[in-house]
This record gives structure tokens, C-alpha cells and sequence, in this order.
């Protein structure tokens, strides 16, 4: 974009820009975390189907196993939204020990002993990040071991046209 | 028949040995004749196999019945056509379909390897066989393909009523296709090790290998997911089932793998990490076939579960533990050429897209693995199932699609800062612009928005990129499109690159879509009720019957009206088999650019005339499955030899005409 290039670019333009784009994040943000419109009963229990998991089927949650045990399921937990139950306690009856167990939800909970499932992840990706950062750096300092000119060079090869590097840009001055 | 084939498997077992054998004795003793040799043992092998597939073609279409895996998959009363699906329907025609598929593709990448890998080609070759032999000695001593019935039935048990279905001609021989071709960019690689090749000659046929075993594996997780979407009835396409993630971890390490391949290709760099990468992906493509065949996960794939899983976790461990000891051995003669110059840089990002890639492929084993363990350890079972996934990966895939969207702009060696900036400033303004007219018009989710933003980000950078450049040829003179081509044409890495990038703009716009937006509702109807659901509503027209020997297909007929008054016929199936006591479906779907309509019987009621009905409104689920060929395009641009390959293709062709006449 060449306007962007030319003296006439100042700070005072880039700061304007800048406050522009607050301006619009915030608009954005607070239409979108505006509260939404209650859920009906029935995609409540759609969200909560999904977290309960079909007894007899081999990984199918109540939402698409087609066998009765899941159907009476759904059906109870339509039945216990209607009696005014929450989320939660409708997944702790289906998951206490004298029923179906922890194993019937669909994901393991955030609390006890589970949670290390979920702190795992986050951990991992961290320590890559890390391991990644002191990779980098350390490939800084090293130098190559080029000693031969690069392979696979063919001999009246035309190079490729590349824009990003700069070769061809018809805005490149620098 | 049965005879010929299993006969034509012990001649290719022999053969394998003997070339996995004398390729290396041959390199060992310095015996040029031993090593052609078992090169051309390796050729024959495809023969033998072919024959040996053949032939259970042959007892399929003769409805041998003394042949055990044609009683257990077959039946008087099934379609010839669908013996095809019944090769691969069950443990041991697999294997066969795998180890002939193996054969072949070794023979293809041998025979066109570049002349410059001659020294390393041995142990490629015995590596490829090593891996043939596992499959061919499962086959003769565990898994039988042609094993006899003591008593011959009169009639076969028939075909699985889940195979009954275009998909399944397609998806399954694609994904076992795209699994086991991960062995030949993995055996080009220890053949480079093994030779003490420390140029990087292998890194071409690495590529090309690579990316063709990639774009196979997407291609088969596509099919898996419209055939989902289709016949399994619930709805969905994914659903982050232990099989399914055990296809999309090695194709999560392909990714990585053909990303950073072009850094070694083109600096020199990443020598080290380049074969760790393609050792992870094997390693992840063996596990894939341990969870297909050992069946020590529960999953709706569980139709060819079978107790070879201690063998094929032997052979996971085994060719996961030997690359990196070889590795360890030989990995300080594998520096890189060049330092790296700046971490602003197009390497580094390619870095951090394997960094994404391979935590999403973590997370994903890590939810695969931990009820195993669990389960091992204390006894204790839970179940990692869909929530958790999107949870933890649904982040880590939006990164990856900014990263798509930053890495374009990002030159080799070094970036400038400013450069960035001034290239960014189009792409982020579209994606905040978009995300404000989404609002506008009602979107609130903000996670939608998010993602809707960044794919737009991402399109904008990369359609920013094809008229800049074909602006700059057009300049020169000529048309636009002529210039589209030329441009393309200059750098079909780059530019393939892109249109598989827009591919998977489109699978994030439907991923999108039906993870935030899609509505449901199950009804009772009998003839001729009604229901409104979203903008159509929707009349229960008839039902009809059709018996078979086998099974009984009912259909149903329904009818849904938008507020435009436009009328849309929809037809959905349920199917009860009655040999297997199960029932299969075949949603009645209609679909737009915008969005489906999706109906399916969800059960019957014996009896009564009333039908339970899901319905279904999926917005822009249309773009997953578009996204199957505009991937198709790009990879094909992407590998398409430009006249400056070619021309070394046939020069090397010369040289060793040359060499044999000069003998």
C-alpha cells in the first residue's frame, strides 16, 4: 500500500489508526458479550445430551445413539430441566457411582483427580513454546557447515518469481 | 482360487525377504549385482501380490464359500459390484489390500527415484520390504485371507449394511492407501541415514512422497466425514471417534513434515528435525492401524476389530524405536547448512506451525491414550470424548489459522518488521470489518466471530497475493488470466500452497458453521402433520416399503417449504438387516452454499404409523466437502514438475543411458 511508504506517514496517522481499531474492538466486544436470549428448554437439553454418554454404545453420546436406553435418557433429562434441575446436577445423577458412573460423561470433569487431564495440554504446549524459543536462539549462534555450493542446482535454471522477497515489488525502495 | 492366491502370497513373502536381504548384504559386500537383484526381486513382489489380490477377486465373483473370508463377507445375495467393499470389509482382505497397495507404490517410488539417490536406494528398498514382509507374515500365519471352511456353507453371512454406501467404495481404501504411503517418504529418509547421505538428496522424493501421502490421508478423512454425515444419521461428521483421530494424528505429522521439508530443500536448514518428523508421522501412521486393528479402544469402527493388536503394537514399537536409534547414531553429521538469520523469518514460522500441529496431534493422542492408561493403572475408567477435544484443540487450530494467515507475508532469512505490517494492514482491516458486519446481522458467539474474522484475515492475505502478482505480470503485457497462469506457473510450490490454503479456509468456514449455528429437532409425525423448523416448514408426506431376502428398506417422503414458497422434496431411508440385526440410514439431506437441511428417521415404531424424525439445519456444511477438491487442485498444482524438473528427470535418464552403453 503506498501510501504507507511516503514521508507524509506520520506518528500522528499510525495513532489515529490505532485508536480507530479500539474504538471498533470495543464496539465489537460489547455487542458480542451482550446477553443473549435465554435457551429454550430444548437446547438446553441438546447442550446437555451432548455431555452424557450412551451406556451400551461403543462412543455415542445420547445425542446420536438411536438405541432406547438413550432415547429414555434424553427423556429424563428433558423431564428434570422441566422440574427446574441445573446442568450440573443433572450430570451428577446420571454420573453417581449408584448409577452409570463417571464414565458415562462425555468429558472427564474439571475438578478431582480429572483435572490433570486437562492441565496437561496447556503444560505441553508451553514447554514447546519454550523449547522452541532456545532452539531458535541457539540456531542464531550457530554457524553453518556450508561447504558446497547448494545442491541440486541445474545448470541455465531460471530462478522463480517471488513478490514477498522483495525482487519484483514494484513499491520496493528501501 | 484360494490355493493360487495364498501360493502367489508365499512367493511375494519370499521375494520381500530376499530383496529387504540382499539389498543390504549387497551394500555391505559391495555387490552392484546383488543389489539389482533384489531390486528387481522388490518389482516382482507387486506381481505376485497383484496375483494373490486377484485371486481373491476371483473367489469373491465365483462365491466360493470354502474360503473363509468370502463366507464371513459375502452373500448369494450380494451385488457383485460390492466386492470391491468386501476386499477391505474385514482383517485379513485388508492386510492383502494393504501389502498390494504397499507393493505397488514401492515399486512406483524405486523405479522413479532420481538417479542421485543410488547410493541410499539399497537400504530405501530394504526398508520398504521390512515393512512388506510384517504385513505378508501377519497374513500367513495369523490373519489368512485364504483360510478354508472345514464344511462348505451353502450361503455367505453377507456384507456389513454400514458398507452399503458410495462412500465406503472410497473412503476406507484412501485412508489405509493414505496410512501405509507414509512408508515411502519414512524409507527415503533411513535410506539417506543409513547411507551416511549427508546431502540433502532425499529431501525431493521426500516431498513429493510426502505430499501425496498427505493429500490421500485428507482425501480419506473427507470421505470419512461425509459418509458420517450421511449414513451414521446423527448429524455430524467428526466426532473425535479413537479411529478417526487415529487418521488424523499421522496426517497432522505429514502436515508439519511437508512444511518444513521446502526449508530444507531450499536453505539446507532442519536437517535433524526434517527425519524426526517423518519418523513421529510413521510412528503415528502404525498406531493408526493398531487402533484400526487391535481394537483396544471402543469406537463405531469396531467392525474390524480383531486380536492382532499385540502384534501390531509390537510393530508400532519396533518402528518407532529403531529410526531414532539409528538417528542417534548417525545425527551429528546433520547440521544445518546455514544459521538462522533472523526469528522474524519464514523458517521460524514454519517452526511454529509444526510447534501447533504436533500439540493438536499431543492432544489428540493424549485424549486417545489416558483412558487406557487409567484404565491400567487404577482401575478407574473415564471417557475423553468430544467436548474435550473441541475444548482444547479448537484453540490451538485457531492459532494455526492466524499463523496461515501471517505466513504468507513472511519472506525467507529475515522479515522486515515494516513490511509486515504494511502487508498485514489489508487482511486484519477485512477480518475486523467482516467481524463488525457479522454483529451487525445478529452473530454474538464470540468464538464465531473470532473464527469467521481470522478465515477472512487469512483469504484476503491470500487473494491479496494472487492479484498483486498477476497485476505485476499483467504490466509486462498480456491478459489477466494469462497472467494468472504465468504466475501460478512460476512457483507451483507457493502457489499450490495457497489454493490447498483456501481449501482449508473453506473446512474452517463449515467447521465453523455447524459447531455454532447448527439447530436440531426431534418430532413425531404421522402422514401428513406438519412442523416448522427454522425458515422451512416441514410436511410428512408417505412412507413405502421394499422386502428383501436380507433386509427391509422403508423410505419416507417429505416435503419442506421456505417462507420464499419455494418446495423442496426430500426422500430419507431406513434399512433393517436382518442378519446382522441392525439398521442403517440415509439422511435426506438438501443442500446450499448457506446451509442443509438434514432429515432422518430416527427410529420406527413397530406398529404405529407415526415416525420419529430428526431435523437438522447445518449452515455452510457445503464448504467442508468443497473443500475435498479445490485440495485436490492445489496439490496437484503443487506437484506438478515444472520444465526445470523434467529437464533433470531426462538428463539423468541420458547420463545412465550413457553409463550403459560406456560399460
Amino acid at each position: 500500500m503506498q501510501i504507507f511508504s511516503t514521508p507524509k506517514y506520520t506518528t500522528i496517522k499510525k495513532l489515529k489508526i490505532l485508536v480507530l481499531f479500539s474504538v471498533v474492538f470495543s464496539m465489537i466486544t460489547l455487542l458480542a458479550c451482550k446477553s443473549s436470549e435465554p435457551l429454550s428448554l430444548e437446547e438446553k437439553a441438546q447442550e446437555i445430551d451432548k455431555l452424557l454418554m450412551c451406556p451400551v454404545c461403543p462412543a455415542e453420546t445420547i445425542a446420536e445413539a438411536q438405541v432406547p436406553i438413550a432415547r429414555d435418557m434424553r427423556l429424563m433429562v428433558r423431564q428434570k430441566l422441566n422440574d427446574g434441575w441445573t446442568k450440573q446436577r443433572i450430570l451428577d445423577y446420571f454420573s453417581s457411582e449408584v448409577r452409570y458412573g463417571q464414565i458415562v460423561l462425555a468429558e472427564p470433569p474439571k475438578t478431582g483427580p480429572t483435572l490433570l487431564i486437562w492441565l496437561v495440554p496447556p503444560v505441553f504446549v508451553c514447554l514447546a513454546i519454550l523449547i522452541l524459543y532456545f532452539t531458535l536462539r541457539t540456531m542464531q549462534r550457530a554457524p553453518g557447515n556450508d561447504t558446497r555450493p547448494y545442491k541440486n542446482s541445474c545448470p541455465g535454471r531460471k530462478k522463480p518469481v517471488t513478490l514477498t522477497d522483495g525482487e519484483f515489488s514494484s513499491e520496493d525502495q528501501q | 482360487m484360494g490355493d493360487l492366491g495364498f501360493m502367489a502370497l508365499l512367493i511375494g513373502l519370499v521375494l520381500a525377504i530376499y530383496g529387504a536381504i540382499g539389498s543390504i548384504l549387497g551394500k555391505f559386500l559391495g555387490n552392484q549385482g546383488l543389489i539389482d537383484s533384489a531390486r528387481f526381486a522388490s518389482y516382482l513382489t507387486t506381481l505376485a501380490l497383484m496375483i494373490s489380490a486377484f485371486s481373491l477377486v476371483g473367489s469373491f465373483l465365483n462365491r466360493d464359500f470354502e474360503l473363509k473370508y468370502v463366507f464371513e463377507h459375502s452373500s448369494l445375495s450380494m451385488p457383485r459390484l460390492y466386492t470391491w467393499v468386501a476386499i477391505y470389509a474385514g482383517n485379513e482382505g485388508s492386510l492383502l489390500f494393504i501389502a498390494t497397495l504397499l507393493s505397488i507404490l514401492s515399486t512406483t517410488a524405486i523405479f522413479l527415484s532420481p538417479y542421485t539417490l543410488k547410493p541410499s536406494l539399497p537400504y530405501t528398498i530394504a526398508t520398504l520390504m521390512f515393512i512388506l514382509i510384517f504385513f505378508l507374515l501377519v497374513m500367513t500365519f495369523l490373519a489368512n485371507p485364504f483360510a478354508k471352511l472345514t464344511e462348505i456353507p451353502v450361503d455367505g453371512l453377507g456384507i456389513n449394511p454400514l458398507l452399503r454406501h458410495p462412500g465406503m467404495f472410497f473412503h476406507p481404501p484412501m485412508l489405509m492407501a493414505g496410512l501405509i504411503m507414509v512408508s515411502v517418504p519414512f524409507s527415503f529418509a533411513i535410506g539417506a541415514l543409513l547411507s551416511n547421505n549427508v546431502n540433502d538428496d532425499w529431501v525431493d522424493a521426500g516431498r513429493t512422497w510426502g505430499i501425496l501421502a498427505w493429500a490421500v490421508l485428507g482425501i480419506g478423512l473427507l470421505l470419512g466425514g461425509w459418509w458420517a454425515y450421511t449414513i451414521l444419521g446423527w448429524g455430524g461428521y467428526w466426532a473425535w471417534d479413537p479411529v478417526e483421530n487415529a487418521g488424523l494424528m499421522p496426517f497432522l505429522g505429514l502436515t508439519a513434515f511437508i512444511h518444513s521439508i521446502m526449508v530444507q530443500k531450499r536453505l539446507g536448514m532442519f536437517r535433524m528435525w526434517n527425519l524426526v518428523l517423518i519418523f513421529i508421522s510413521f510412528g503415528l501412521a502404525l498406531f493408526g492401524m493398531f487402533i484400526n486393528r487391535g481394537g483396544p479402544v471402543p469406537s463405531v469402527h469396531s467392525f474390524a476389530a480383531s486380536t492382532l493388536g499385540w502384534v501390531f503394537l509390537s510393530f508400532l514399537v519396533v518402528g518407532t524405536v529403531i529410526p531414532f536409534l539409528i538417528f542417534s547414531v548417525r545425527f551429528n553429521k546433520l547440521k544445518s547448512a546455514k544459521p538462522l538469520q533472523s526469528i522474524l523469518s519464514r523458517e521460524s514460522s514454519f517452526l511454529m506451525n509444526n510447534l501447533l500441529l504436533l500439540s493438536i496431534a499431543f492432544v489428540t493422542l493424549w485424549g486417545a491414550i489416558y483412558p487406557i492408561l487409567s484404565e491400567l493403572i487404577s482401575g478407574f475408567t473415564i471417557t475423553v470424548g468430544q467436548p474435550f477435544y473441541n475444548q482444547v484443540n479448537g484453540p490451538l487450530f485457531l492459532c494455526l489459522i492466524f499463523l496461515m494467515g501471517i505466513g504468507p507475508f513472511l519472506p525467507w532469512r529475515q522479515a522486515s518488521l515494516k513490511r509486515l505490517r504494511d502487508n498485514l494492514l489489508l487482511p486484519i482491516s477485512a477480518g475486523c470489518g467482516g467481524v463488525v458486519l457479522l454483529v451487525i446481522s445478529g452473530i454474538q458467539n464470540p468464538l464465531a466471530l473470532l473464527s469467521f474474522g481470522l478465515i477472512i484475515m487469512v483469504t484476503t492475505g491470500i487473494l491479496k497475493e494472487f492479484i498483486a502478482g498477476t497485476r505485476v505480470i499483467a504490466a509486462r503485457g498480456g491478459s489477466h488470466i494469462r497472467s494468472l497462469i504465468l504466475l501460478v506457473s512460476s512457483n507451483r510450490p507457493r502457489y499450490g500452497g495457497y489454493i490447498v490454503h483456501i481449501a482449508v479456509m473453506a473446512l474452517a468456514l463449515g467447521i465453523t458453521g455447524t459447531s455454532f449455528f447448527s439447530t436440531q429437532k426431534d418430532v413425531l409425525l404421522a402422514p401428513g402433520e406438519t412442523v416448522d423448523v427454522g425458515k422451512y416448514t416441514i410436511t410428512y408426506l408417505s412412507s413405502s416399503k421394499k422386502e428383501f431376502l436380507d433386509r427391509s428398506e422403508a423410505f419416507f417422503s417429505l416435503e419442506a417449504q421456505t417462507n420464499s414458497g419455494s418446495k423442496i422434496m426430500l426422500q430419507t431411508e431406513r434399512t433393517f438387516y436382518k442378519n446382522f440385526g441392525m439398521s442403517a440410514t440415509r439422511a435426506g439431506i438438501s443442500s446450499t452454499p448457506f446451509e442443509d437441511l438434514y432429515i432422518v428417521p430416527s427410529e420406527t415404531r413397530v406398529g404405529a404409523d407415526r415416525i420419529g424424525f430428526r431435523i437438522l439445519i447445518n449452515p455452510l456444511v457445503w464448504w467442508i466437502w468443497v473443500a475435498g477438491p479445490i485440495m485436490i487442485v492445489g496439490t496437484v498444482v503443487a506437484l506438478w514438475p515444472s520444465t526445470h524438473s523434467l529437464r533433470r528427470f531426462t538428463l539423468t535418464k541420458k547420463l545412465i543411458n550413457k553409463s550403459r552403453v560406456n560399460r
